[in-house]
């Protein structure tokens, strides 16, 4: 069994792909939310890539990257372009879903640099289409996988992306709304530990209104297969949560 | 016009790419490693590679100091994922000389469309709020225009002197086939002064006529043809060959430090002899 916090958010964030939706979908994180909603609703919702696919199946192998074709193989409804899916479509989708490793309370993600931007302490990969994403999106989700909150702050050194809609950020500590008012909404499980639920404070994150939800075995074993496979392709996220939790 | 001359990729780069030239690197995802591994075996240099999303391959070609300036949207390696760490030490050292253009991947996607209209900017969603905007991470490659209908943000024409793209299958006459999504293939080879076309498979152009919805590249935008089965490794081909998760977590390992990256490109490009040499080498295709 891997992290079982790793599990409960990789469920929850599993969620946020309802039946008959059309959903934008980043790399990493939102990659394995989707492979685990497809483990438990098939092909009910449709999932476009920036590479202008929509994928209307599940998909033949676990994708590496939302660019990994070969993975898509046979999943496709339709095939279009780049501008299509970051340019034209926005708008239309239900849910843009994005990796956010480095975020504030207010919903900006910095992909690009740690340090000044002409010459960075640490240079990141950037921000691929994400910008362009977030921008004309009606609905941002956004997925942080890390269990500390370390990285939630209140103001990123960058901005690759950031949105106008509403946002909420789904964490293995909660899920929360993002913008002028940041609060929790959702523990998952249970509250998270002191630690996180002080750093959460200092960043100014309201967290007196917070449920708990729970997450059902079938979900958590659908979070556990698509992280046992994710190891197999490459995933250091899947393989460092399987060797805290040990493989099944 | 003509049909297009097929080649081999050694050809195609020794005839088309001179140095200080500007080359589009196909396609977003599925990266053309014959046609970047044969522009360092033939020594090119001062190039402007405009990549939509840079990948392993651009780290390359950054780390074996091929190019003067880069366009691009991201840079890292997918499997894992992990940095792309000649980018990284490239662009910690303050850029090594290197001009990096940094746009967002809707951006360079809008600027390729101006240059396939022929037209000198193309007006786009302003990225209020992000360094694209705030911080001019493009480098002068966007800024504001005025007209009779409002202000907007607009981006340069990005005109390649040459675009490598990849497809599955090509008829002689040049029309390309793809199984996959086109991310920015078409309007690249449209915003392309020429177009060199990389497919897995040669076909008869009966093929054309009866899968017409797959005729993601007409032969009219086309130059030259070259068929390279495994053009892509590491990179998968979709229905042919799946994405080499091992080659690349071996890479990010060996990059990790120039004189493991300089023994890497020793061994899988400098001592490769061309293409077909690194397809039994590395048993793709």
């Amino acid at each position: 069994m891997s992290d079982v916090a790793v599990l409960r958010f990789l469920a929850r964030a599993a969620r946020v792909f309802g039946d008959d939706d059309w959903i934008f979908t980043g790399f990493h994180w939102p990659v394995l939310a989707m492979a685990t909603a497809r483990r438990l609703r098939g092909s009910s919702f449709r999932v476009i890539f920036e590479a202008g696919g929509i994928l209307a199946a599940p998909d033949r192998l676990l994708p590496t990257s939302t660019t990994d074709y070969a993975a898509h193989d046979g999943s496709c409804s339709w095939l279009g372009s780049t501008a299509d899916a970051l340019l034209a479509f926005p708008r239309r989708y239900d849910r843009v879903v994005l990796d956010a490793g480095n975020v504030d309370v207010r919903g900006a993600v910095n992909s690009t640099a740690v340090g000044p931007f002409e010459r960075p302490t640490v240079r990141l990969a950037g921000g691929g289409g994400a910008a362009d994403a977030a921008a004309g999106a009606r609905d941002l989700v956004l997925l942080h996988g890390r269990t500390d909150a370390d990285r939630l702050v209140r103001r990123v050194e960058h901005v690759t992306a950031v949105g106008d809609a509403p946002c909420r950020l789904i964490a293995p500590w909660g899920v929360y709304r993002l913008g002028d008012l940041p609060a929790v909404e959702e523990w998952l499980g249970e509250p998270p530990v002191r630690r996180v639920r002080e750093r959460l404070e200092d960043v100014g994150v309201d967290l007196s209104g917070a449920g708990c939800t729970d997450l059902d075995a079938e979900e958590l074993d659908a979070a556990q297969q698509v992280l046992i496979e994710a190891a197999d392709r490459g995933y250091a996220v899947a393989r460092a949560a399987m060797a805290i939790g040990g493989r099944a | 016009m003509g049909r297009p001359p097929q080649m081999t990729v050694a050809e195609s780069v020794a005839e088309h790419v001179g140095n200080g030239a500007t080359v589009h690197m196909g396609n977003f995802g599925a990266q053309l490693f014959a046609v970047g591994h044969e522009l360092i075996r033939q020594g090119r240099s001062s190039l402007h590679a405009i990549v939509a999303s840079g990948g392993i391959l651009l780290d390359q070609l950054l780390g074996a100091g091929v190019l003067a300036a880069a366009t691009f949207s991201h840079c890292w390696s997918p499997i894992g994922p992990a940095p792309a760490s000649c980018f990284r030490r490239v662009v910690e050292s303050g850029g090594g000389g290197v001009t990096f253009h940094e746009l967002s991947l809707g951006t360079l996607t809008a600027g390729l469309t101006a240059a396939a209209w022929g037209i000198p900017f193309m007006p786009m969603r302003e990225l209020h709020g992000t360094g694209y905007a705030d911080e001019d991470w493009t480098g002068g490659a966007t800024g504001t225009a005025s007209s009779p209908f409002g202000k907007a943000a607009v981006v340069r024409a990005l005109t390649a002197d040459i675009a490598f793209l990849h497809v599955d299958a090509v008829t002689s006459a040049g029309d390309g086939l793809m199984r996959t999504p086109r991310s920015e293939a078409v309007v690249a080879a449209q915003a392309a002064a020429k177009v060199v076309v990389v497919a897995e498979e040669l076909v008869d152009d009966e093929v054309a006529l009866s899968e017409p919805t797959a005729v993601a590249l007409p032969g009219l935008l086309v130059d030259a043809i070259v068929i390279a089965p495994g053009a892509l490794h590491p990179d998968g081909a979709a229905g042919r060959y799946d994405r080499d998760v091992g080659f690349y977590e071996n890479y990010a390992a060996a990059a990790r430090t120039e004189v493991g990256f300089e023994l890497w490109l020793d061994r899988w490009v400098r001592a490769v002899s061309d293409h077909e040499h690194y397809r039994e080498l590395s048993g793709v295709g």
